[in-house]
C-alpha cells in the first residue's frame, strides 16, 4: 500500500501490520492525550503535587530525557569534531532520538507550567539569574537544531528525494551539518549544564545546593558530562530494542562497540567525578548548614542509602567496568546489562536531584513528604514515551535512519 | 493553474512560511496571554471609597467591638475596635471572620415553613408577615386553649433580647424559658454555697502573679479571648508564673509556665493535695482563714485525715515532689490564684470539685483583692414598667410545670436544659406544644444528641429563629431567619475583667442581605397580635424604640460612641469574706469519684474527654470557611476527626498514626476517627476536639468529623442539678 | 524637597515575632487571608494544598510524654535578603520570568501574578514553604465576592503565591503621606498579621531605622532567624526566652555547639 514510500532494498512490513503492531502504543498516546487535556483545562489540580512538590514526576521526566537524549549531541560531537567516522551509521538514529526526547521534553514543559498560554514569557520577561531561562533558551535553540538535523534525514524519504528541491536541499544540508552539529553540541553543553544548575542553585535547599566555580555549581558540569556519557548508551539501548523488534541487525557491532567504549570512557571519569562531588557535598558543604549527610538517607520510607549506592556503584561504576573493556563489552549480554544498568543509573541520578530535595525538610520542625504520581501524571508521561515509539517506527519504516541496514540484511529483489 | 502535487507542496509551504513570518502568531500568542490575565470566572473586586464603621461582634458573649474597613459601602474586612473597652483593637479569628457569615451558604434566606416530614429538608417560601401571621396564630390557639405553659423557648440570648423573651413568656403564661448552664453556673452556687450570697465569681488574673488553672481553657476561648490574650502577654513582662494541670498538653498548657499533666477528673484531689500540703507547712493565711472560715478547723482536719500527699499522687497521677513544689510556688506568691471549671467554660463543673479547687484562694485568704477573686452581681440595665398578668398568665405561672424539672425555688440556676430529653422521653413531664429556638443550636450543643432529637420529635411545633440553617433550625417546622449582627442594631453586654463592663452597640455595616427581621422586632410584632393581656406589656413601637427607650437619657450617649462604660464598676463588687465549707462537701470528696466521668470501666478501658480550641467554635454558631481551614490536620483530616492518644497507649492497642478506628462508648457505637499518636496526652485517655461533627449548616463544615456531645450524656450534679458531663469511658476497635 | 536623610537611605522592613506572647490563636492567619483575598477550599485539610501566606506552626521539643512542649511558630514570607543581603533571594534569583522581584527600596519580595507562569521553580527554591501554587480556580460561594478587597488582585488558576508583608497597605501609607508632603510613619505602615495580632506578638517596622521598634527588637539575645545557616538573610526575626525553641530554628549536627 506504502511501498512507494518504503526506501528500496529494505524490507518492511505490510501497513495494515505495522498498524496492528503500533495499536496497543497508539492507545497508549491517546490516554496520554486524554490526560493532557485534562491537566489543560482543569489545571494541575489534576496531578498529585502539591506546595511541598511543586517540582515532580515531569520535571524528572523532562531530566531524564534530556539526558537520555544526549546521544546525539555527543555523536555528533564524536563524528564532527573529533571525526569519529563510524558513528555515522549511528548518528541518523541518536538524531532521531534525540529529537524525540527533547520534543517531549518541550511537551512536558508545557504541560506541567501553570499558564502554558504564558510561557513564553520566560523570554519576553527573562531573567538571566535563573537557570531555568538558560534551560529556555538553550532548550528551545538547541531543539531546532535538532529539528534541522533531522530534517534532511526526512527528505531523504524516497518520495521525498524525487523532487529535486528537497533533494538538493537534502544534500545541501548534508554538506554544512558539521555547522550544525558544533551549534548544538555548544548549546548542549550549556542546557545540560543549567539543568545541573537547576537544584545546585537552590542554596534553599540543602540536598540539591552544590557550591561550584563562579555562578556554576557543581552540578552544572555533572549535568552536562553526564549526558554527554549515558546518551550514546541510550541510544545504544534503542538500538538493541528497535534490532529485537525488527529481528534484524541494523549497526554494525564495531559502530556499537565504539561508542560503547568511549560511553565507558566517559561514564568513568563522571562518576569519579560524581563520587568526590557527593563526598565534597557530605563532609564540606553540608556541615556548614547544619547538616549531616546521613540525615537525607535516613527517617523516611523511601530514600535510604541504597539509592545513592545505585545510583553511583550499579549506574556508574558497574557500567563504566563492563564498557571499558573490550571483552566484557564484546560480550553482548553484558553489554545490555551495563547500558540498562547505565541508562537506570543516570535516570536515578536525576530522579534524586529533584524528587528527593522536594521530599527532605530544610525546617528542623518539618518532616518528609513522599509523593506518588497521579494516572494523569503517569498518563502524560508515557505520553512521550508511546510518541517516540510512533515516531521511531515510522521513521525506521520510511526513512533511511540506518545506512548499514541494507548492506546488512541483504534481500532478493521482491517478485 | 492546474493543481498538481507539486505545486501544492509549494503553495503549502509558503503559506506555512507566510504565517509563521507575518504578525498572526505574535498577536494570538499576545491576546491568549492576556486572556489568562483576565479569566472572568476570577473576580475582580470593585474599587470604592475606602470608610470605617464601628460595631460589635456577636460571635460569642465577649461582644468584643469591631470596626468594618467598607469599600463604596461594600464590607471588606473586620479588625478590632481601637477604643472599645472589651476588647481594646483585637479580637480573636472568628471574630475577624464574621464577613463570611454575611455571605455564607447556609443562611436562611427567606422565613420557611416545613413542607413534609421533620426531616425530610422540604420547605416552601413564605414572606415575613405570613411567618409572623403562623406564629402568632398558634400561641393565639394555644394560649386560648389555656395551655400557656405548654410553649417553651430555648434561649442563648442576654441583654434586652433576652429580656423581651422573658417578658413575653411572663405575660403570655409560661416559666418554660430555657437556657444552656455554663461554667457561671457553678460559680454562682459555689459563690452562693460557700459565702452564702449570690453573686457570680470573677478572677482579676491581670493583676495576679501566680496563676493555677485546673484545665481551665484559658487561652483556648475562655471568658473573652482577648482579654486573656492580654493577660498572658503582660504575664510574660511582669513574670507571673502559670501552672496549667489538665491531662492533654492544650494550647493553654503549651503557653503556660509548666503543664502538670493529670489523670481526667481528678483535678479536685490535686487541689486538696495542694490545701493539705499548705496548711501543714503552715503558709496560708492565718488571719484570714480564722476571722472568716467558720468551718475551717473541719476542713482542716478532713484534709490531714483524707488527702496524705501520697495518695493524691496516686489519684492524680503526678509525682509527689510536683505536688509540693506546685504547693510552695502558689503559697509563697503574694496574689495566686486558683481557678476552675473545665476547657473554656461552656459546661458546668461539679460544685464539690468547685469548691475544692477554690479553697485554695480562701487559704491565702485572696479574696476581694485586686489580683484575687471577687464575687460580682449581675450587671443589669433595663429597668422596664411593671406588668400585668392576667388569670391566664397568672395560671401559667402558678401551675406550670418547668419542663426540664428545673427546681422553683432555685433561682441561682433557673434552667437545666440537659434534663428536658429524659424528661420528655420517660414521660415525666409532657412535650411542650410549641418550641421557641433562638441564639441556641440546641440538637448541636447537647449531650447525648440521639435523646435529644427523639424528644424533639415530641414537640408538636418548633420555630427556630437562626439565620442559619443549623441542625436545630433543619428540625423546625418555621423557620423565621434573624438577621445577622452586621445587619442590626442590638444592645451588648461586655465584661473585660473585673472593673471593665458596660454595654456596646452593635449597628448595621449593611442592610439585611435577604427577607430576614431582627428577632425582637418579630418578637414585638408578634406580641402585639396576641391578646391586650399580652400586647399591652410591649408599649414599644419596635425594637429601636425599645432601645431608646430602655436608655432613656444614657442613649444619645451610646448612639455616639458606640458603647457605655460602666463607671463606677466596684459598685457591681460584693463584700463578703465569710465563708463555710458545705457539710455535702466533706461527704463527696471523702470517697473520691470523679463526679464528672460516666461509663464502667471493665468494659470500656480508656477515658474519652473533650478539648477545645479557639479555631472550632463549638457553640450555637458553627466555624466560618476561614477558620475551619486553619484547624489543624491532627484535629481534622477529610471528614474524620483526629483523637489524640498517648504513643504507649496506642502501642498497647496496636493503633497507627493516621489509622481509622471505631470508637465506642455507652451512648455511641463504632463512631469512625482517625489516630493521632501524641505525646501530649496522658495514658490511657482519648482526646477528641469540641466544634465539628455539624450535621448542618453549608459544605465546608457540614458533616467534618465527629460532635463530641453526641459520644456523651447527660450527668447531674446531685447538688445543683447542672450537667457536669465532661468525659466517658470508651474503648476502641 | 522634604523629607530628611532617611529619604535616601533604603528601608528594610522587617517583623520580630515574640514566641513567647504567641498563643496559636491563627488571628494572624485569619486576617491575612481576609486582607489578601485568600481563597478556601470545602476541604482544607490537605495542609499540602492549603494556602496560607502566613501559616502558625505548632513545633515540638521531641522529648516524649510528660515532657513534651509546644511552640507555636507564625510563619509568613521571609523577604530573604539572600546571600549578603544583595537581594538575590532564593526564589527571586530562579524565577526564569521576573514575576517575582526584590524590591531594594523597601526590601519586599513582591510576586506578579499576572506574569507568573506556574513554573513553581521559586516554590522548589524556598526552604520555608513560603509560596504556594493556586493548584485550583479561586472559587467564592455566592455573594462572598462581594467581601473582597480591591487593593489585592484575586489570584487565577496556575500561577504562584505568597505574603507580599501586606505592600499594598505601604502603598497606601505612602500616597496619604506624599499628599501631606511626608515620610510615613512607623504605625502607618502595619502588616494585616501585626495588626490583627491579639497578644501583639508581633512588631513590623523598618529593621533599618533605629526609632522603630523592631530595631531593637531584633537585637534581643533570645532573637533568632530561621535556617540561618543557609544564609538566606530572611528579614522575619524571631524571639524565644526557650532555648530548644530557638536551637529549632536552624540545624546542628549532633556534636555542633548550638
Amino acid at each position: 500500500m506504502d511501498s512507494a514510500l518504503i526506501q528500496k532494498g529494505v524490507k518492511r512490513c505490510s501497513l495494515p501490520n505495522f498498524i496492528l503492531g503500533l495499536s496497543p502504543v497508539i492507545l497508549l498516546l491517546l490516554w496520554g492525550v486524554y490526560a493532557m487535556f485534562l491537566c489543560w483545562f482543569k489545571g494541575l489540580n489534576q496531578t498529585n503535587m502539591n506546595d511541598y512538590y511543586g517540582f515532580a514526576l515531569w520535571i524528572w521526566a523532562d531530566l531524564a530525557v534530556i539526558a537520555l537524549g544526549g546521544g546525539a549531541f555527543f555523536t555528533g560531537f564524536l563524528k564532527y569534531i573529533t571525526g569519529q567516522d563510524e558513528i555515522k551509521n549511528i548518528i541518523n538514529y541518536a538524531v532521531v532520538i534525540g529529537f524525540i526526547c527533547y520534543s517531549s521534553a518541550l511537551l512536558i514543559l508545557a504541560i506541567d507550567v501553570g499558564q502554558p498560554l504564558r510561557s513564553w514569557f520566560i523570554f519576553w520577561h527573562a531573567n538571566v539569574h535563573s537557570m531555568l531561562t538558560e534551560v529556555a533558551f538553550c532548550l528551545s535553540l538547541y531543539f531546532s537544531v535538532l529539528a534541522i538535523e533531522f530534517l534532511p534525514l526526512v527528505l531523504e524519504n524516497r518520495k521525498i528525494n524525487d523532487i529535486p528541491f528537497f533533494h538538493n536541499l537534502a544534500h545541501n544540508m548534508h554538506k554544512s551539518m558539521a555547522v550544525f552539529a558544533a551549534t548544538g553540541v555548544f548549546l548542549s553543553c550549556f542546557h545540560q549544564g543549567s539543568l545541573g544548575g537547576v537544584s545546585g542553585v537552590l542554596y534553599g535547599r540543602p540536598f540539591g545546593f552544590r557550591e561550584g566555580l563562579l555562578i556554576w555549581p557543581w552540578t552544572f558540569f555533572l549535568y552536562t558530562w553526564s549526558a554527554a556519557a549515558y546518551g550514546p548508551c541510550f541510544t545504544i539501548l534503542l538500538t538493541k530494542t528497535l534490532e529485537k523488534i525488527t529481528k534484524k541487525k541494523l549497526v554494525k557491532d564495531n559502530v556499537i562497540e565504539l561508542l560503547a567504549k568511549i560511553s565507558g570512557w566517559m561514564i568513568f571519569t563522571y562518576i569519579i567525578a560524581k563520587t568526590i562531588d557527593t563526598i565534597y557535598w557530605a563532609k564540606v558543604t553540608l556541615p556548614k548548614l547544619g547538616f549531616d549527610w546521613m540525615f537525607f538517607y535516613s527517617n523516611n520510607d523511601f530514600y535510604g542509602l541504597w539509592i545513592l549506592i545505585f545510583e553511583i556503584l550499579f549506574g556508574g561504576f558497574l557500567p563504566a567496568f563492563i564498557l571499558m573493556s573490550a571483552k566484557r563489552r564484546k560480550n553482548k549480554n553484558l553489554l545490555l546489562v551495563a547500558i540498562i544498568l547505565a541508562v537506570l543509573g543516570i535516570s536515578v541520578n536525576r530522579w534524586v536531584m529533584v524528587l528527593q530535595t522536594m521530599a527532605a525538610p530544610v525546617l528542623s520542625f518539618d518532616s518528609w513528604v513522599l509523593y506518588i504520581p497521579s494516572w494523569q501524571e503517569v498518563a502524560t508521561t508515557l505520553l512521550p514515551v508511546a510518541y517516540g515509539i510512533i515516531l521511531i517506527a515510522l521513521a525506521y519504516r520510511y526513512l533511511p535512519v540506518f545506512p548499514q541496514e541494507k548492506e546488512l540484511n541483504s534481500i532478493k529483489e521482491e517478485a | 493553474m492546474k493543481i498538481n502535487r507539486r505545486n501544492f507542496l509549494s503553495l503549502g509551504v509558503g503559506a506555512a512560511a507566510g504565517l509563521a513570518f507575518s504578525p498572526i502568531g505574535i498577536k494570538l500568542m499576545d491576546d491568549s496571554s492576556i486572556w489568562t490575565q483576565n479569566w472572568s470566572w476570577t473576580p475582580v473586586p470593585a474599587d470604592g471609597e475606602i470608610s470605617y464603621k464601628d460595631s460589635v461582634c456577636s460571635f460569642c458573649d465577649s461582644k468584643c467591638g469591631i470596626s468594618v474597613r467598607t469599600i463604596a459601602g461594600r464590607p471588606v474586612k473586620i479588625k478590632g475596635r481601637e477604643d472599645y473597652p472589651a476588647n481594646d483593637g483585637k479580637i480573636c479569628p472568628l471574630g475577624l471572620s464574621g464577613l463570611q457569615l454575611l455571605y455564607s451558604p447556609s443562611r436562611v434566606r427567606t422565613p420557611l415553613k416545613k413542607v413534609g416530614k421533620r426531616d425530610s429538608n422540604k420547605w416552601q417560601e413564605i414572606t415575613m408577615d405570613e411567618a409572623i401571621e403562623i406564629l402568632s396564630e398558634k400561641l393565639k390557639d394555644i394560649r386560648e386553649k389555656g395551655n400557656s405553659k405548654d410553649v417553651a423557648a430555648i434561649s442563648g440570648s442576654s441583654g434586652i433580647r433576652y429580656a423581651l423573651l422573658d417578658r413575653f413568656f411572663k405575660v403570655y403564661g409560661s416559666r418554660n424559658l430555657l437556657k444552656k448552664p455554663s461554667v457561671q453556673d457553678s460559680y454562682k452556687h459555689l459563690v452562693s454555697s460557700m459565702h452564702s450570697v449570690r453573686g457570680n465569681l470573677k478572677f482579676d488574673f491581670e493583676n495576679s502573679d501566680f496563676i493555677l488553672s485546673f484545665g481551665t481553657g484559658l487561652f483556648d476561648g475562655f471568658d473573652n479571648p482577648v482579654r486573656m490574650f492580654k493577660v498572658n502577654s503582660n504575664k510574660k513582662v511582669s513574670k507571673a508564673t502559670f501552672v496549667q494541670v489538665e491531662p492533654y498538653l492544650s494550647n493553654t498548657a503549651a503557653i503556660s509556665d509548666e503543664w502538670l499533666p493529670i489523670n481526667p477528673g481528678t483535678e479536685a484531689v490535686l487541689a486538696l493535695g495542694i490545701a493539705n500540703i499548705i496548711i501543714i507547712e503552715s503558709l496560708y493565711d492565718k488571719d484570714f482563714v480564722s476571722k472568716y472560715g467558720k468551718n475551717f478547723n473541719d476542713f482542716k482536719s478532713f484534709l490531714f485525715k483524707n488527702y496524705n500527699v501520697d495518695k493524691v499522687s496516686d489519684i492524680t497521677g503526678i509525682e509527689t515532689k510536683k505536688i509540693e513544689s506546685l504547693a510552695r510556688g502558689f503559697a509563697r506568691a503574694s496574689k495566686p490564684i486558683a481557678v476552675f471549671g473545665r476547657g473554656v467554660g461552656d459546661t458546668a463543673l461539679s460544685l464539690n470539685e468547685a469548691i475544692a479547687c477554690y479553697s485554695l484562694n480562701l487559704l491565702k485568704g485572696n479574696v476581694d483583692k485586686k489580683g484575687g477573686v471577687s464575687f460580682l452581681k449581675d450587671y443589669n440595665y433595663i429597668n422596664w414598667s411593671t406588668i400585668n398578668l392576667d388569670d391566664i398568665a397568672k395560671k401559667g405561672l402558678l401551675e406550670g410545670e418547668r419542663v426540664d424539672e428545673a427546681k422553683t425555688n432555685n433561682v441561682i440556676t433557673d434552667s437545666i436544659l440537659n434534663r428536658m430529653p429524659d424528661a420528655i422521653n420517660s414521660s415525666r413531664k409532657d412535650a411542650p406544644e410549641l418550641l421557641i429556638v433562638e441564639n441556641a443550636n440546641p440538637v448541636y450543643t447537647m449531650s447525648n444528641t440521639k435523646e435529644v432529637l427523639k424528644s424533639f420529635e415530641k414537640i408538636s411545633f418548633i420555630v427556630s429563629f437562626s439565620s442559619f440553617m443549623d441542625e436545630t433550625a433543619s428540625l423546625a417546622d418555621l423557620i423565621i431567619p434573624d438577621d445577622i449582627y452586621l445587619e442590626k442594631r442590638e444592645d451588648c453586654l461586655f465584661e473585660n475583667g473585673v472593673n471593665n463592663f458596660g454595654v456596646g452597640l452593635s449597628s448595621p455595616i449593611v442592610k439585611p442581605l435577604f427577607k430576614t427581621e431582627n428577632f425582637s422586632d418579630v418578637l414585638i410584632k408578634i406580641a402585639k397580635k396576641l391578646p391586650s393581656a399580652v400586647s399591652n406589656a410591649f408599649q414599644w413601637e419596635n425594637y429601636s424604640d425599645c432601645l431608646e427607650d430602655t436608655f432613656d437619657e444614657k442613649w444619645s450617649d451610646l448612639e455616639e460612641s458606640g458603647f457605655i462604660k460602666e463607671k463606677n464598676s466596684y459598685r457591681y463588687v460584693i463584700k463578703r469574706n465569710d465563708f463555710a465549707f458545705p457539710k455535702s462537701f466533706f461527704d463527696f470528696m471523702t470517697n473520691f469519684k470523679s463526679a464528672s466521668i460516666d461509663g464502667g470501666e471493665e468494659e470500656y478501658p480508656l477515658t474519652l474527654i473533650p478539648a477545645d480550641t479557639i479555631r472550632l467554635s463549638s457553640t450555637f454558631m458553627a466555624n466560618t470557611p476561614f477558620v475551619t481551614k486553619i484547624v489543624s490536620d491532627k484535629i481534622l483530616k477529610g471528614n474524620y476527626s483526629l483523637i489524640q492518644i498517648n504513643s504507649e497507649t496506642a502501642k498497647k492497642y496496636s493503633l497507627k498514626n493516621g489509622k481509622v478506628v471505631s470508637l465506642t462508648t455507652p451512648f455511641a457505637k463504632d463512631i469512625k476517627v482517625m489516630v493521632n499518636i501524641s505525646e501530649a496526652v496522658v495514658p490511657n485517655t482519648i482526646v477528641l476536639y469540641k466544634g465539628l461533627g455539624h450535621k448542618g449548616y453549608d459544605d465546608y463544615i457540614k458533616d467534618k468529623g465527629v460532635n463530641y456531645n453526641e459520644l456523651i450524656s447527660y450527668l447531674e450534679d446531685k447538688d445543683t442539678g447542672l450537667d457536669i458531663a465532661y468525659g466517658i469511658r470508651a474503648k476502641i476497635v | 524637597m522634604k523629607g530628611g536623610h532617611n529619604n535616601k537611605k533604603n528601608k528594610k522592613f522587617g517583623m520580630v515575632i515574640n514566641l513567647d506572647k504567641c498563643t496559636g490563636c491563627g488571628s494572624c492567619m485569619v486576617a491575612c487571608m481576609s486582607e489578601n483575598n485568600v481563597p478556601f477550599k470545602k476541604d482544607e485539610t490537605n495542609k499540602l494544598d492549603s494556602i496560607t501566606w502566613m501559616r502558625v506552626y505548632k513545633i515540638t521539643n521531641k522529648k516524649k510524654f510528660p515532657d513534651t512542649e509546644f511552640c507555636f511558630l507564625p510563619r509568613p514570607c521571609m523577604h530573604c535578603g539572600g546571600h549578603g543581603d544583595h537581594g538575590h533571594s532564593p526564589c527571586v534569583s530562579v524565577c526564569p520570568a521576573t514575576a517575582t522581584d526584590y524590591d531594594h527600596e523597601t526590601g519586599i519580595v513582591s510576586q506578579i501574578y499576572t506574569r507568573c507562569f506556574g513554573c513553581r521553580y521559586c516554590m522548589a527554591a524556598c526552604p520555608y514553604h513560603a509560596r504556594y501554587f493556586n493548584w485550583w480556580d479561586p472559587i467564592w460561594p455566592e455573594g462572598m465576592e462581594k467581601t473582597l478587597s480591591p487593593n489585592v488582585s484575586p489570584r487565577m488558576r496556575g500561577v504562584v503565591e505568597k505574603c507580599s508583608f501586606c505592600y499594598h497597605r505601604y502603598q497606601l501609607a505612602k500616597e496619604k503621606a506624599y499628599l501631606e508632603e511626608r515620610e510615613v510613619e512607623e504605625g502607618e505602615y502595619q502588616t494585616a498579621c501585626t495588626e490583627a495580632c491579639p497578644s501583639g506578638a508581633i512588631t513590623f517596622g523598618d529593621l533599618n531605622n533605629p526609632e522603630h521598634k523592631v530595631y531593637k527588637l531584633k537585637k534581643s539575645p533570645n532573637a533568632f532567624r530561621l535556617l540561618e545557616k543557609l544564609q538566606t538573610n530572611p528579614k522575619v526575626y524571631y524571639i524565644s526566652s526557650k532555648k530548644w525553641v530557638r536551637d529549632a530554628g536552624d540545624n546542628y549536627i549532633l556534636n555542633d555547639k548550638k
